[in-house]
C-alpha cells in the first residue's frame, strides 16, 4: 500500500558555510528522493540513509557518500565527501528566527511584530498609539526557557496590541501592529 | 617455543603484535592503564592487569609493574612493542633478572646504539659511513669550535635522542649558543640526558632505513630498504619500499653496510639501521633503532615474512629459517600513517571520541589499527589511529590503491589526516619519486577550497539529514543494518507534528 506522500510540504533552513549563509528549501519526494533547492537551484537527491549520519546519495546516475555528524557546537555539524570534511551550520526557520530575534534583529513584514516560534508572552514594553523606533524592543516572548526581545522592524506607530502577558503564542502569530 | 607472551604496550602495535602470538598459538597477556580498559588491545587479548593511572609514567613505563605483571600471569617472555620500553636496556636487564624473555636485542646492544655518540664511534670503527660531525657529547665551550670545524650548516642532537626530540637546525654561528642550550634542555626533559653532539646539516637529505634481523647463533641478514622520507616535524606518515632513490647496488652495498653495523654490537632479533641519503646518493649512517619500527609492514607487504613472529622465534632461541640470498622483495608497498590530528592546524593532535569508522579493504590492503568506533582516542598518548599498507606490482599501482583505499575510509567524531594524506600521494613531487624529508614543508599541500559540485551536495545532504532528525523521530535515525530498509519520505504524520506542537507548548506554559 503507498502511502500518501507530502510533496506539497517545503522545509526552509539557512546553511551558513563559513561567512556564507545558503537558503535551502526541501521539499521531500516519493521515497528517498527530494528536491533541495539552494539560493533558488533545484537538485533532485536521492539520500538513502545506510547507517547513522550515513547518506548514499545519487544525483541523477552519479553516486556519492556522504556523511553527517553532529558538532559539540549548536546546529553545527561535520559533513565528509571523499574524506573531505566541511563544517557548515544548519539553521531551521525557527530558530534562525530566535536568533534573529535574540540578535535584536528585524523580523518579518509591513512593520508588524510576530511570534518567531511558538511560545509565552512575558512583556508588552509597549501601547497602542506610542511611536516607537526601528529596533525598539515591543514585546518580550518565552521560548525553550529563554527570553527573546522582539523588536520594532522599522519606524512608525503602534495601532494595535494584540496580546498580553502570559498569552500563549504560535509561530507567525502577528503580536503588535505598528504602521 | 613460549606459550604465554606479555605484550608490554598499547594501541595498533600491541594488536599487532597479539595477532601474530595467537597465530603462533602463544596465549597473549595484555597490559592496561585505567585509561584503556576498553581499548582494542585488552579486549582482543586472554588475559589483561591493569597497570595503573593513565600517565605513561605510572603505567606503561613502570618496569617494574610490567615485570611483575608478566610473573603474575605466568608469562615467559615480553614483547616490548615500540616506543615505551621498547629501547631501554634497564627494562631488558629487569626482564632477565625476573627471568623472563625480553623479545629484543641483549641490554648491552641497546646500550651500544643508544647513546648516539658512542653508537657513531663504533659504526666508525666498524667501517660504516657516518655524517661528518663531533666525535662526542660537546661542551657549551667547545661547541662554536666543532661546528666551524665541520662546517654550517649544522645540526645540533641529542645524544640520547631520537623522534626529532632534543634537535636544532643551525645556519649561522651566531645562532649556536641558543641552539645548543635550547638542544639541551628538551633533551634533558625528554631523555633525562641533556648531552648535545654536533652534526654536519645534510643538504637535500632522504631518509632510508634497512631492515636487519640477527640470531644468537651468528646469522645476521637485512630484509632491504624502507624510504621513510615524508615527515611532518621530523615524524614519518608515509613509507615505501622500495626507494626511489636506490638502484640494485646502492641496494646492495647499503644491505650489507646494515648488516656489518648490526654484527658489531652481535644483534638479535629485529632492528632498523637508518641513513641518511644525499642528494649525491651517498648515504651515512644515522643511528640504530634496537626494537621493531612503526613502518614494519611495508618490508613484511614485499617481503612475505612476518617480523613479529621472526622476533618471537629468534628470541625463542631459533635461528633465522632463510639466508640473505632467499629473500629477494616482491612489487611495492606504501604505509600511511592515520592520526588523530588537524592537518590543516599544524597538525594538533585531535583526540576524542571516534563516532564512527569504516575501514577499507580490498585486494592489497591491509589496515592496523588500534580503536574501534565508538572508542575514546585520549590525550595520554600517541594519536595514532592506524596504518593503512597497500601492495602493488608496480609503485604506480600502489600509490592509486593507496588513494583508493583512503577515499573508502571515514573516521568520524575525530579530525584526522585521511585527505591531507591523499593530497602528499597526489603531489607531483611523491609521485615522480624525486622527494625528499623537506617534501611536505615545501608548500603545495594546503586544503584545496571546496568545488561547487561538493558544496551544494554537502548542503543538501546536511538539510536532509536535519529533516529527518527532526520529523523521522527515531526511524529515521537507523540503529544498525537491520534498520537500513527503505522509508517513506515525510516520515512525520500531521498527528505526530500536532503533539509535537503540543509538547513544545506545553513546554513553554510548565
Amino acid at each position: 500500500v503507498r502511502r500518501p506522500v507530502e510533496t506539497a510540504r517545503t522545509i526552509r533552513y539557512e546553511v551558513r558555510w563559513g561567512g556564507a549563509r545558503h537558503a535551502v528549501e526541501i521539499q521531500p519526494l516519493e521515497g528517498n528522493t527530494y528536491r533541495v533547492y539552494i539560493d533558488g537551484r533545484a537538485l533532485v537527491l536521492d539520500a538513502r540513509q545506510v547507517g547513522v549520519g550515513v547518506y548514499s546519495v545519487l544525483a541523477g546516475p552519479e553516486v556519492h557518500e556522504v556523511d553527517v555528524e553532529p558538532l559539540s557546537a549548536e546546529d553545527a555539524v561535520r559533513v565528509q565527501i571523499g574524506g573531505r570534511a566541511f563544517d557548515v551550520e544548519i539553521l531551521d526557520e525557527r530558530k534562525r528566527r530566535m536568533q534573529l530575534a535574540r540578535a535584536g534583529g528585524a523580523v518579518a513584514g509591513e512593520g508588524s511584530v510576530h511570534a518567531p516560534m511558538p511560545g509565552k508572552v512575558v512583556k508588552v514594553l509597549v501601547q497602542a498609539g506610542d511611536k516607537v523606533r526601528a529596533g525598539q524592543g515591543i514585546v518580550v516572548v518565552e521560548a525553550m526557557k529563554m527570553e527573546n526581545e522582539l523588536r520594532a522592524p522599522s519606524d512608525g506607530t503602534v495601532r494595535e496590541v494584540r496580546v498580553s502577558v502570559g498569552q500563549a503564542v504560535e509561530i507567525r502569530e502577528t503580536l503588535v501592529v505598528v504602521e | 617455543m613460549f606459550r604465554k607472551v606479555l605484550i608490554a604496550n598499547r594501541g595498533e602495535i600491541a594488536v599487532r603484535v597479539l595477532r601474530t602470538l595467537r597465530e603462533m598459538g602463544i596465549s597473549p597477556v595484555a597490559v592496561y592503564s585505567e585509561a584503556d580498559r576498553a581499548a582494542l588491545h585488552v579486549r582482543y587479548a586472554d588475559e589483561a592487569v591493569c597497570l595503573g593511572p593513565a600517565p605513561s609514567r605510572e603505567s606503561y613505563l613502570d618496569i617494574q609493574k610490567v615485570v611483575d605483571a608478566a610473573l603474575r600471569t605466568g608469562a615467559e617472555a615480553i614483547h616490548p612493542g615500540y616506543g615505551f620500553l621498547s629501547e631501554r636496556a634497564d627494562f631488558a636487564r629487569a626482564c632477565a633478572d625476573a627471568g623472563l624473555v625480553f623479545i629484543g636485542p641483549s641490554a648491552a646492544a641497546i646500550d651500544a646504539m643508544g647513546e648516539k655518540t658512542g653508537a657513531r664511534a663504533r659504526m666508525r670503527k666498524a667501517g660504516v659511513p657516518i655524517v661528518p660531525g663531533s666525535d662526542g657529547p660537546v661542551r657549551d665551550d667547545e661547541a662554536a669550535k666543532v661546528a666551524a670545524r665541520i662546517g654550517y650548516p649544522v645540526l645540533v642532537k641529542a645524544a640520547a635522542g631520537g623522534g626529532g626530540k632534543g634537535m636544532r637546525f643551525v645556519e649561522k654561528p651566531e645562532d649556536l649558543g641558543r641552539a645548543v642550550a635550547g638542544a639541551r634542555r628538551e633533551a634533558g626533559s625528554a631523555f633525562g640526558d641533556d648531552a648535545v653532539y654536533i652534526e654536519k646539516y645534510v643538504t637535500g637529505p632522504r631518509h632510508v632505513e634497512v631492515q636487519v634481523l640477527g640470531d644468537r647463533h651468528g646469522n645476521v641478514v637485512h630484509l632491504f630498504e624502507r624510504e621513510c622520507s615524508v615527515q611532518r616535524r621530523h615524524q614519518k606518515i608515509i613509507e615505501e619500499t622500495p626507494s626511489c632513490a636506490l638502484d640494485g647496488a646502492m641496494r646492495a652495498r647499503m644491505g650489507e653496510v646494515a648488516v656489518r653495523a648490526a654484527r658489531a654490537v652481535d644483534y638479535e632479533g629485529a632492528g632498523t639501521i637508518e641513513f641518511l641519503v644525499d642528494a649525491d646518493r651517498n648515504f651515512y649512517f644515522l643511528e640504530m633503532n634496537t626494537r621493531l619500527q612503526v613502518e614494519h609492514p611495508v618490508t613484511e607487504m614485499v617481503t612475505g615474512v612476518d617480523l613479529v613472529r621472526l622476533q618471537v622465534e629468534v628470541a625463542a632461541g631459533a635461528p633465522i629459517p632463510f639466508r640473505q640470498e632467499d629473500l629477494s622483495p616482491r612489487g611495492h608497498a606504501i604505509e600511511c600513517r592515520i592520526y588523530a590530528e588537524d592537518p590543516d592546524r599544524n597538525f594538533l593532535p585531535a583526540p576524542g571520541r571516534i563516532r564512527d569508522l569504516r575501514i577499507p579493504g580490498g585486494i592489497g590492503v591491509r589496515f592496523d589499527l588500534g580503536v574501534y568506533a565508538g572508542a575514546e582516542v585520549t590525550v595520554h598518548y600517541d594519536p595514532l589511529i592506524g596504518k593503512l599498507i597497500v601492495w602493488g606490482e608496480t609503485r604506480e599501482i600502489a600509490i592509486a590503491r593507496m588513494r583508493r583505499a583512503l577515499g573508502e575510509l571515514v573516521v568520524k567524531g575525530i579530525r584526522n589526516n585521511v585527505a591531507f594524506l591523499d593530497r602528499v600521494l597526489a603531489h607531483p613531487r611523491f609521485v615522480s619519486g624525486d622527494y625528499d624529508t623537506h617534501l611536505l614543508a615545501q608548500g603545495g599541500l594546503a586544503k584545496p577550497p571546496e568545488t561547487a559540485e561538493e558544496r551544494d551536495l554537502a548542503i543538501a545532504v546536511a538539510a536532509i539529514d536535519a529533516w529527518l532528525a527532526s520529523n523521522g523521530d527515531g526511524a529515521a535515525r537507523p540503529s544498525g543494518p537491520a534498520a537500513q530498509g527503505p522509508r517513506v519520505a515525510g516520515g512525520a504524520s500531521p498527528w505526530r507534528l500536532v503533539s509535537r506542537m503540543r509538547a513544545l507548548r506545553r513546554g513553554v506554559r510548565s
